[in-house]
């Protein structure tokens, strides 16, 4: 009893010690490159929407929440027509690495004025901005393109009648950023498309290429979990055949021409009948599918977009 | 008290019963003899258990060693041999040379019939190696040859039975009959007064006279077939160890019922058959009468003491049938079922980190 007792011990204590290394031993190589300065966060006007006066009041403005939310910030009103999201997100992604460096704390809001219909915005997130706005990117992209005209309206009108919309919607944005950059709304982690993970740990930053440590301790637990349910069963069910079997049937001492039965009777005693009704109803139901859009994560990117 | 032994005419050797020939053989001279043969040239021997058995005093407490450990002199190498009370054949332990305490048969001691040893020590061996390959958490030393070595050959006493059992059953038996008609489901139950009153031979329930081998080891190893019991001779014995009973048919005539209304219980419920119900009102099996008979029944047997608790194993010595409890060695099966635990929290693990 307390061998057995002992031997549990023993394995629960070697899955608590792996556990345990699991989460706190072998750390990943660490890409993150984090957040420099608000220099390099800029407005670009590719379409000259505004004047020189007006970029540069929009670039202070988006200095001084890249400065307060310690995030890279590009924004670009674009001249520049893709005919896919694809690449659309390609461009936004490759753009954010040229200007601020691979997996810099950072995004890059792409703004679709090439004159096409539709016209597509993209906004691309690195770093520390791929936590943050995991579960806002899609809400600011959609309602900061709320703001802005749509793409048939600017082919109608041209695209200076709509400069101050085009500068609210900016603001609007800048704003939505600087409110969702809170560290409170952070997830646990992302996981990109090419298998980059993201995580923080420790109040520091992590971009690697494996799994974050809670997590493989989480999948280990499972593991042992799993393991520890089928070890038990099997020495559950090993331990069953080790018993004694066999007791002998003593009716075979009883031979069928040694049983005299004097009295052997079944008499007929009476019968009776009852009636249920049969129940017609029957079930059923249809159902209806839904089906909804989503986001497709590139790089060490996440990001989303929206249709004008 | 006396001693038996059974020289070869021949060469004077001693001589032991073989299973295999059912005859007594001498392993110098190569001679054999049927046991009618041994009768009529050992029939002084034979005599030895004839009349009434030691008459039987109360133990005193100076008396108690006396009473319950016996000295023999073996009358091959005059050795003393010291047995318990209820052995009644055994060896030499200097010459190995078989000894029959013939003086423990007499009178109602004296078995009425035998089943001589049909499954030879070696047949035993291969039996329970057979029986041990099954399982692969048996400790090793319950396989070892130290261990094989302890299988003993034991003429084990048997009461054997006969019972008339008396049945009355009473029941109400329900047939029941569905259709379906005009969206109505009907279920029709005809009742039957269900009688069965008679009397249920059950010949030869045996219950082993030995209070020291367990009572459901020695039923597991059933059946014996009875075509082969007969009349008792010593010469049986000789070679084998053999034990006289310490348990009177009083005391297993409580074992010999439960088996018995088991048995007519089981006969009765056939006979009534085809009912998709029944209520019983009155179930009664009484037994009218038991003829006894005392017999010696060939067993193969060996103990095993493994972490504080003795482990019995018994082959019939006639058809072979075994039983018994494997140990467990608890910590062989603990590692291996971590090791299938560990192997699949790694496997899971290892899946787990290459997913996404």
């Amino acid at each position: 009893m307390m061998k057995g007792f002992a031997r549990f011990i023993c394995i629960i204590a070697v899955m608590a010690l792996s556990l345990f290394l699991v989460s706190n031993l072998g750390y990943p190589e660490n890409y993150s490159k984090g957040y420099t300065d608000s220099l390099k966060s800029a407005f670009v006007d590719e379409r000259n929407i505004f004047s020189q006066a007006e970029v540069d009041e929009i670039n202070e403005r988006v200095r001084e929440v890249s400065a307060k939310t310690k995030l890279n910030i590009y924004i670009s009103a674009s001249s520049r027509a893709f005919y896919s999201e694809d690449a659309t997100r390609i461009y936004a992604d490759d753009e954010y690495d040229r200007i601020f460096g691979e997996d810099t704390d950072g995004l890059y809001y792409f703004m679709d004025f090439a004159g096409k219909s539709d016209s597509y915005d993209y906004l691309s997130l690195s770093g520390r901005a791929c936590l943050q706005f995991a579960d806002s990117f899609q809400h600011i992209v959609d309602s900061t393109g709320d703001h802005l005209p749509y793409s048939y309206q600017i082919q109608q009108n041209g695209l200076e009648t709509y400069k101050d919309q085009i500068a609210d919607a900016i603001n609007y944005f800048l704003s939505m950023i600087s409110t969702y950059s809170d560290g409170n709304r952070e997830v646990n982690y992302v996981h990109t498309e090419v298998g980059k993970y993201i995580f923080r740990r420790g109040g520091d930053l992590y971009v690697t290429y494996s799994k974050p440590p809670f997590i493989r301790m989480k999948i280990l637990l499972i593991g042992e979990i799993a393991g520890l349910i089928v070890g038990l069963i099997i020495y559950l069910s090993t331990k069953s055949t080790y018993k004694f079997k066999s007791k002998t049937d003593p009716s075979l001492y009883v031979d069928k021409s040694d049983i005299h039965f004097y009295t052997r009777t079944d008499a007929f005693l009476r019968t009776h009948t009852s009636r249920h009704a049969i129940s017609t109803d029957s079930g059923g139901g249809g159902g209806r599918t839904g089906g909804g859009g989503g986001h497709s994560f590139s790089g060490g990117h996440t990001g989303g977009g929206h249709h004008r | 008290m006396e001693t038996a032994q059974y020289n070869c005419p021949n060469c004077n050797a001693r001589l032991k019963f073989t299973p295999e020939t059912q005859e007594l053989s001498c392993e110098y001279c190569g001679g054999s003899f049927t046991i009618e043969e041994i009768k009529n040239l050992f029939a002084d021997k034979e005599e030895l258990i004839e009349g009434p058995a030691p008459e039987e005093t109360g133990p005193s407490v100076e008396e108690e060693f006396e009473n319950h450990t016996n000295l023999y002199q073996c009358s091959s190498c005059g050795a003393e041999i010291m047995c318990d009370d209820e052995q009644t054949a055994l060896f030499c332990y200097y010459c190995h040379n078989p000894v029959i305490l013939a003086g423990k048969l007499k009178g109602k001691f004296k078995p009425d019939k035998v089943i001589g040893f049909k499954i030879t020590r070696d047949s035993a061996i291969a039996m329970f190696k057979k029986w041990c390959g099954r399982r692969r958490f048996i400790p090793a030393s319950f396989k070892s040859e130290q261990q094989l070595e302890k299988m003993t050959g034991l003429y084990v006493p048997f009461w054997m039975a006969n019972t008339l059992t008396q049945a009355d059953y009473e029941a109400i038996g329900r047939q029941n009959r569905s259709w379906i008609s005009g969206g109505y489901s009907y279920t029709e139950t005809r009742e039957y007064d269900v009688v069965r009153r008679g009397n249920i031979i059950a010949r030869g329930i045996p219950a082993d006279g030995e209070s020291k081998i367990d009572d459901e080891l020695m039923e597991a190893i059933e059946p014996f077939d009875y075509s082969e019991l007969r009349p008792f001779s010593m010469s049986y014995l000789s070679g084998f160890f053999a034990d006289k009973y310490d348990v009177s048919k009083n005391e297993v005539f409580e074992r010999i019922r439960n088996r018995a209304n088991t048995a007519s219980r089981k006969a009765v419920k056939e006979s009534v058959g085809t009912y998709s119900g029944l209520s019983v009102r009155t179930e009664r099996y009484e037994i009218k009468n038991t003829d006894w008979e005392y017999i010696m029944l060939p067993v193969w047997f060996m103990t095993y003491r493994y972490d504080g608790k003795l482990y019995e194993f018994a082959v019939n010595g006639q058809t072979g049938k075994l039983a018994g409890t494997p140990p467990l060695d608890k910590g062989k099966l603990t590692w291996f079922c971590t090791g299938i635990g560990a192997a699949i929290a790694a496997a899971i693990y290892i899946l787990g980190g290459l997913m996404g």
